[in-house]
């Protein structure tokens, strides 16, 4: 297995800590005039998302992760496990959980292009499309000149998500919404 | 997007470095200290088991300070004198660090540390301007900070706040001691300050005396803006003793896994045939402009930093 050194340490590297993959967000070289050498490290957790923070002695080595990320076109959902495809010619297929899936499943519709993260060839997170195009399952309607809630109101999407919303969109409209935010952009165009 | 071939620093830092330099090379003349230009390369270096040496292809040293060189000079009869020029230490990339660097070291004869601490102070405020400066022992130091006498304090005492503030390696008193000791610079706002006083296992070449019971190293670091800016020390002038400690060294190198490093017998020699009593201190150059310029990086005072040469 491939290691790193301290010496070679750059954000964005993935690496093995504590048995978990991660990526290295920052590393800052300190040292004592006259004395032993550090890297103070971030890492996230690429499972978790948490934050880890170690100091290692500078020359220090570190296992690499087998990490990779992937565009993949989700498939469709067969109840307890969403399935993805490669985009690129391997048209290899990989299932995820709901823990791996996590806030995603709420904006994923079939056909969306996502980010898979895999890890030993499994993955590990998926991120949606930083935009995505949902339908309005359920709303009020909307009262004109209603300004309680700063003129807004909860809209219920189709894959179950909810977001706020202006007071004139109605049931069956299409959203453009920003998965990154979760917040409304504005009436889709496309069908 | 900059140029590849364009310098790292901005023109401005440039010119204000070259102010700086000149400033110094002044103060010094006004003082009576002679500028020397010794070695760059040497056939034996620094024994200081947390510096590593770039070894070139014919086997010598780039050298990491002009220390050895110079004290031969003083043993030779040369008067106090300084050396203004690069420096080179290999692995250490950082904001603050870089392979190559600009050190500015000078000796004053018949100067006690406390003495060469002022003059310290003189230098510093003609590039940055007057400030308060605090002094504090690195006992106190680490006391004000972690309230923990490292003196006194058991080992797992000692751990355990290493611990709490993220140390994850397992435990050897002089890195413990490092780290709470960088711990405490990152964590100190006050703009300049001297710590002194140092425990034995940093001691390098400085003296050792006794103070409130304990072995110090008569050693100082001088603070500025949360950066490492001087070390100076009471210089060591027992030839017997200084080869004691770079066998020390040696072992502890060993035990590190890091590479041996030859005894400097001129060196000895040079103590043997007399040291005058002195202060000596290394200045980090760059450093220094960097803080006179307001820079956020010393790469930002540098003409091509390692990633442009």
């Amino acid at each position: 297995m491939a290691t790193y050194s301290t010496n070679e340490f750059r954000p964005g590297l993935k690496v093995l800590l504590e048995g978990e993959p991660c990526v290295l967000m920052e590393a800052e070289f300190v040292k004592p005039g006259k004395g032993q050498a550090f890297t103070r490290a971030k890492f996230k957790n690429l499972v978790t998302g948490r934050v880890w923070e170690r100091t290692l002695r500078s020359g220090d080595t570190m296992e690499a992760a087998d990490v990779a990320e992937f565009e993949m076109e989700y498939l469709y959902n067969d109840g307890y496990q969403w399935h993805f495809m490669r985009t690129d010619e391997s048209f290899e297929q990989f299932a995820a959980d709901e823990k791996v899936v996590g806030e995603a499943k709420q904006w994923i519709t079939e056909q969306d292009r996502c980010q898979v993260t895999l890890w030993n060839n499994a993955p590990i997170s998926v991120a949606p499309p930083n935009f995505v195009n949902l339908a309005v399952k359920e709303t009020d309607a909307g009262v004109r000149g209603d300004t309680a809630q700063g003129g807004s109101k909860p809209a219920i999407l189709t894959t179950g998500a909810t977001v706020r919303v202006p007071l004139f969109i109605e049931v069956g409209d299409l959203l453009r919404v920003d998965t990154r935010t979760g917040q409304y952009v504005g009436r889709s165009k496309e069908t | 997007m900059t140029a590849r071939w364009r310098p790292s620093a901005t023109i401005e830092n440039l010119q204000q470095r070259g102010e700086i330099l000149w400033k110094i090379r002044e103060f010094f003349r006004q003082r009576g200290i002679c500028e020397v230009h010794t070695p760059v390369v040497g056939s034996h270096t620094v024994s200081d088991p947390n510096i590593e040496s770039v070894r070139l292809a014919n086997g010598k040293f780039l050298q990491t300070s002009p220390e050895y060189f110079l004290k031969r000079l003083l043993a030779a009869g040369m008067p106090s004198c300084y050396q203004l020029g690069p420096v080179f230490r290999k692995g250490e990339t950082g904001r603050w660090h870089t392979p190559e660097f600009t050190m500015l070291e000078w000796y004053h004869l018949g100067f006690t540390s406390s003495e060469l601490r002022q003059e310290v102070i003189d230098l510093v405020e003609l590039v940055l301007g007057p400030s308060e400066v605090g002094e504090f022992t690195f006992r106190d130091f680490l006391f004000q900070e972690f309230q923990l006498d490292c003196f006194e304090c058991s080992d797992e005492d000692l751990l355990n706040t290493a611990r709490a503030n993220g140390y994850s390696n397992d435990f050897r008193r002089a890195e413990v001691l490092d780290f709470l000791y960088s711990s405490a610079i990152e964590k100190n706002r006050d703009s300049r300050y001297f710590v002194l006083d140092f425990p034995t296992e940093s001691s390098a070449l400085a003296e050792v005396r006794e103070r409130d019971g304990h072995q110090v190293a008569d050693r100082f670091e001088l603070i500025v803006e949360g950066l490492e800016i001087a070390n100076g020390y009471n210089e060591l002038r027992d030839p017997i003793e200084l080869e004691q400690r770079m066998e020390r060294d040696r072992t502890l190198r060993k035990q590190l896994g890091r590479t041996d490093v030859e005894k400097d017998h001129r060196l000895i020699e040079a103590m043997e045939s007399g040291l005058p009593q002195c202060a000596g201190v290394a200045v980090g150059l760059d450093r220094l402009v960097a803080v006179a310029v307001g820079a956020e990086i010393v790469q930002q005072v540098l003409t091509f930093a390692q990633d442009q040469i």
